[in-house]
């Protein structure tokens, strides 16, 4: 019996670069089968040459994909593709057509022509087959939510009876609730016999649906995980009380308490637009709430950055999201981590240099770094320099919003690593903003779940995420339990 | 497009070198005639004469540097004034930054060309052009400023420099001037290339620089096109390739500040 | 409280907008003119004329009024269809009365041309991008892009009129008699307003079409095996429409101003050459009603355009997406 997929010694490069090299591997029908590697080691690349597509720049350096025994590059075969091979993208809101309703985009990938009349029974037919409502059809692609956006997709994927369906991370772009919803419904696609091809960076979500797992590219490293601290007995360094900010008339944060011991780091978990990032503008005096009030070691902090006073502003870091901007493109590292120093530590210039070495050391990054452009380092490398930079204020508390969701797996661990030694080292109090449960459950002391804007559960890390289980389940039970109070 | 935006580079000085050194190079006065009218191209005027029988060649060399001054100075006032309102709109509060770019939205529903007419008529003289061309691309320049500013004063070392307490030179002068420099000189590029145009087009109406624009020989060439193509023939490419040149340079510097937040 | 259609919202509040706009143009028409450094009478009647004179000429025109009151009644008289007297003592209305036809017939044809050429040279070269097609196409309209009409015009009448002598040089039409009954005098000024309208478009549009098809959806449909033809028809060709109605509709109207220049290039008997010849003799108060009717016109265009995007945007025509 020849194997549905063959990939055999696959070659692809990109800009001289070998993205992909000497991948092989098999999928016989029905079986599905998860990639899997760290970023830019080719997963997506390698998913799309399955169709027989190469995204501009991309050229096919030796090998073959056969798929049904026929080779698909360097055109691939009449009916493969939405024939025998569908395809589900990564960011559903972009995959659909923004011009063409549901019923449309749905009868055109039948590439067969439907007399009138029954043009509505064999779109309900495809709806009802990743469980949609019949109402749906007549609706545009942004009329929808997100899970129902995929499940379109799905939809138009199986809409021609494919045998084997290429999934390019189909739940990254989804909330929890969306995600799951998804999950559940490529298990059913799965258990009626079609093969998967499924590429994801998240072994643990896919796990219960594959047979198989093949790693392409450097493995990754284990994530870190450290060891709890008892923080009950140190003193409270931060109070937030009754925090409601919002942009306009929408409010996106409500009556949020918050309150931080030092040297104890804070996971602040929520899916995205929950009002996170929000939460970290706030407290570090860039967005300026509504009501609620601000305290720091007991005395009251003014909500504007601008009308607190040196010490104050030193005392409360942030290390942003985005390292592409977290550094100014044409001023050196040395500019970077000097500037602090100058306004909120007065240092004298003799003693810049020794900082700046100190520094630098910290964050594990080399010397000659500091006479780099941005431009020239790594995103991890930028991350590590703006952290330096925050340090460099000699702060009691910095606020790290998503820092490492730009990154992958394994400069991810580092940075979490160096975080917590950090903090052991000099008594740090971290607030970390993630939306990724696992990264909370690794690392943080305290954990507060916030859901549409407020506080939705808060306690020791320990108990609301015990070992063991699945993190991601767990959060999801905890904002479950939360909505039916 | 990169060969072509070289290209454009160097045709762009070239055009510039001829023009600036132009009128030391005439061999003739422009309204001195120096033969019979509509005279063809000969030894003695290598482009032939006007209607008047002026020697075509001088007349052209003496025209360009005003044409080229005057769109100059007038690009410069407006990207100036333009830019200037909008970093102040962008920095500053939501209400005063509407506040600013209002008036300046009204502006931009005439066509440039009837603001031209407006002013000129009012104020027939250079000062006027300057000013009318001036007015015209205050607005755009004004709107690309904003919103490259805008971009930047949102990213996080901006806000970092705020949070840990700059004062307004460094923000302005270390934080976001080196950022939006790019995207401004690509503007005055061109506003540059649409100050030509205008100040070509009020030549064009006896309203221009000086007496020899070169959009006034174009004009005064067209009766005679018949009898001496060459006189209306000089004066339509000089335009054309300043046009195209200041244009292809435009587009080259806009391509080289691009990709600099990327 | 009943929803509005949003298409209704957005035309209410744009007429609304545009109300404001249009009165805010006729205070720069009017007091803004005033403002500028140096005085009208002075600089027409040049620096030997005496203050009598001056003085003269100026209650003669009604410009011993103060700004504020001259603009009130001129605003006044244009509510009411009066766009004033030119220097000449005759209604402006009338000078236009026989003009107008003939500079929207120029205008209207050239756009007619346009329209279908823009969209096909744009879709045309974002197919091939990076090809030959692509590159000539893209440089043409970069080169034809920044240069005037009237020397575009100049350079037609070099080639057509007086090298092939196929076309009359000179827009001449009897008075009384339209510029449709002589087809031959109307080719030069439209191929001359054409050929600078559509290097814009072409430009906008094939950029518009080119990051149309890198979006994501559009390699979606191909890996879900539509061909290109479907794929250009059912997704590319939605998404530029809105751009393109808009392009076509902001050229046709910039067109009004190139054709004041190309009119006199041919002597075209439109308001263009009304318009030139007011500047040359400083008339005043026919320059400001032809800027405040040109103007008004455009910001109508505009306004169209504005609906015909939302219109063809299901996103905005829908109000919104799904919470």
């Amino acid at each position: 019996m020849t194997a549905l997929l063959e990939v055999q010694n696959l070659r692809l490069t990109a800009a001289g670069r070998a993205i992909v090299d000497g991948v092989s591997f098999q999928v016989e029908p029905g079986e599905s089968v998860a990639i899997t590697g760290p970023s830019g080691a080719g997963k997506t690349t390698l998913a799309l040459t399955v169709l027989g597509h190469l995204r501009d720049g991309v050229t096919h350096d030796g090998g073959q994909v056969l798929v049904d025994g026929r080779p698909t590059l360097p055109q691939p075969p009449p009916e493969l593709r939405g024939g025998l091979v569908g395809y589900v993208g990564q960011d559903p809101g972009n995959s659909l057509n923004p011009y063409a309703r549901v019923a449309t985009t749905l009868l055109r990938v039948t590439a067969r022509s439907v007399p009138r009349p029954q043009r509505s029974a064999l779109v309900s037919e495809l709806l009802a087959r990743v469980g949609l409502p019949t109402e749906l059809a007549q609706r545009y692609p942004h009329q929808l939510s997100g899970g129902q956006q995929q499940r379109v997709v799905i939809a138009a994927a199986l809409a021609r009876n494919p045998r084997l369906l290429v999934l390019d991370e189909p739940t990254t772009a989804l909330d929890l609730v969306a995600k799951a919803e998804v999950v559940a419904e490529l298990r059913r696609v799965s258990d009626a016999g079609i093969s998967l091809l499924w590429v994801t960076h998240d072994l643990a979500s896919v796990e219960t649906v594959v047979d198989r797992v093949v790693t392409i590219g450097e493995p990754t490293t284990a994530s870190y995980s450290h060891a709890p601290v008892a923080t009950a007995a140190r003193e409270v360094v931060l109070t937030a009380t009754g925090v409601t900010a919002g942009y306009g008339h929408t409010s996106v944060l409500r009556a949020v308490d918050l309150e931080l011991r030092s040297g104890e780091l804070l996971a602040v978990l929520g899916a995205s637009g929950v009002g996170k990032s929000t939460l970290a503008r706030v407290l570090t005096g860039l967005h300026r709430p509504a009501s609620g009030t601000l305290a720091h070691r007991g005395e009251r902090l003014p909500w504007d950055v601008r009308r607190r006073s040196r010490a104050e502003r030193a005392a409360i870091q942030l290390v942003g999201q985005n390292p592409a901007e977290a550094l100014h493109p044409r001023q050196t590292v040395r500019t970077a981590l000097t500037r602090p120093l100058v306004r909120l530590r007065n240092l004298p210039t003799a003693e810049h240099d020794g900082e700046i070495k100190l520094l630098l050391d910290a964050v594990q990054l080399p010397i000659e770094v500091a006479d780099r452009l941005p431009g020239e380092l790594s995103g991890g490398m930028r991350q590590r320099v703006a952290l330096a930079r925050a340090l460099a204020a000699r702060p009691e508390v910095i606020v790290c919003d998503e820092i490492t969701s730009a990154l992958d797996s394994s400069t991810q661990s580092a940075i979490l690593r160096m975080l917590d030694e950090l903090r052991a080292e000099l008594g740090l109090a971290v607030v970390l903003i993630t939306h990724d449960a696992d990264v909370a459950a690794s690392v943080s002391d305290r954990l507060l779940v916030l859901a549409s804007g407020r506080v939705a559960r808060t306690g020791a890390t320990a108990d609301l995420l015990p070992p063991g289980e699945s993190p991601e389940e767990r959060v999801r039970h905890l904002l479950i339990d939360h909505t039916d109070l | 497009m990169s060969r072509l935006g070289k290209a454009g580079w160097a045709l762009f000085f070239l055009l510039l070198l001829v023009i600036l050194i132009g009128p030391a190079i005439a061999p003739n006065t422009a309204t001195h005639p120096v033969g019979p009218p509509y005279a063809p191209p000969s030894g003695r005027a290598l482009l032939g004469t006007d209607h008047l029988g002026r020697d075509m060649l001088s007349r052209l060399l003496l025209g360009g540097r005003p044409l080229l001054l005057t769109s100059l100075a007038a690009a410069a006032a407006g990207t100036l004034a333009g830019s200037l309102t909008g970093l102040v709109a962008a920095l500053s509060r939501r209400r005063l930054g509407a506040w600013l770019m209002r008036p300046l939205d009204a502006i931009t529903a005439v066509p440039p060309i009837l603001l031209l007419l407006l002013c000129l008529t009012a104020l027939p003289n250079r000062t006027g052009l300057v000013i009318a061309v001036a007015i015209t691309s205050a607005p755009l320049s004004a709107r690309v400023a904003r919103s490259a500013a805008a971009q930047v004063a949102g990213r996080a070392h901006v806000e970092n420099a705020i949070a840990r307490g700059e004062n307004w030179s460094w923000l302005l002068g270390r934080e976001i001037l080196p950022l939006v420099a790019g995207p401004l000189l690509a503007d005055f590029g061109i506003r540059f290339v649409a100050a030509v145009y205008l100040v070509a087009a009020a030549g064009f109406l006896g309203l221009g620089a000086s007496d020899t624009d070169w959009g006034r020989l174009i004009v005064e060439a067209l009766p005679g096109a018949a009898l001496q193509p060459v006189a209306l023939l000089a004066p339509v490419i000089g335009v054309a390739f300043l046009a195209v040149a200041a244009n292809l340079a435009s587009d080259r510097a806009a391509q080289n500040s691009r990709g600099l937040l990327a | 409280m009943r929803p509005v259609h949003p298409l209704l919202r957005h035309a209410l509040s744009g007429l609304a907008g545009n109300v404001v706009l249009l009165a805010g143009l006729s205070f720069l028409v009017f007091v803004g003119v005033d403002l500028l450094p140096g005085d009208p009478i002075t600089s027409r009647l040049g620096p030997t004329a005496t203050p009598e004179r001056i003085a003269a000429v100026r209650a003669e025109l009604g410009l011993d009024q103060p700004v504020l009151t001259r603009y009130g009644d001129w605003l006044a008289g244009i509510v009411h269809g009066d766009l004033g007297r030119s220097a000449a003592g005759q209604p402006v209305t009338e000078l236009l009365s026989g003009r107008v036809g003939n500079s929207i017939l120029l205008a209207c044809l050239a756009t007619a041309c346009l329209i279908p050429l823009s969209f096909g040279f744009g879709l045309a070269a974002a197919r091939r991008r990076g090809r030959p097609a692509d590159r000539a196409i893209s440089t043409g309209s970069l080169l034809l892009l920044s240069v005037p009409e009237f020397v575009v015009a100049g350079f037609l009448v070099l080639i057509l009129a007086i090298g092939l002598r196929l076309l009359p040089a000179v827009s001449l039409v009897p008075a009384g008699s339209s510029p449709v009954r002589h087809s031959e005098v109307l080719v030069l000024p439209v191929l001359s307003l054409l050929l600078v309208g559509l290097a814009y478009a072409t430009r906008v549009i094939r950029a518009a079409a080119a990051g149309t098809l890198r979006a994501p959806y559009v390699e979606f449909l191909r890996l879900s095996g539509q061909s290109e033809r479907t794929i250009l028809r059912t997704a590319v060709v939605p998404a530029v429409l809105p751009v393109a109605v808009q392009i076509w509709l902001l050229t046709g109207v910039s067109m009004i101003g190139g054709a004041v220049l190309v009119e006199k290039v041919f002597g075209y008997p439109g308001i263009g050459e009304l318009l030139v010849t007011s500047v040359q003799t400083g008339d005043l108060a026919v320059v400001q009603a032809l800027v405040l009717v040109l103007g008004g016109a455009t910001l109508a265009v505009l306004l169209i355009a504005d609906l015909a995007m939302v219109l063809l945007t299901p996103r905005l025509r829908t109000g919104g997406g799904a919470e």
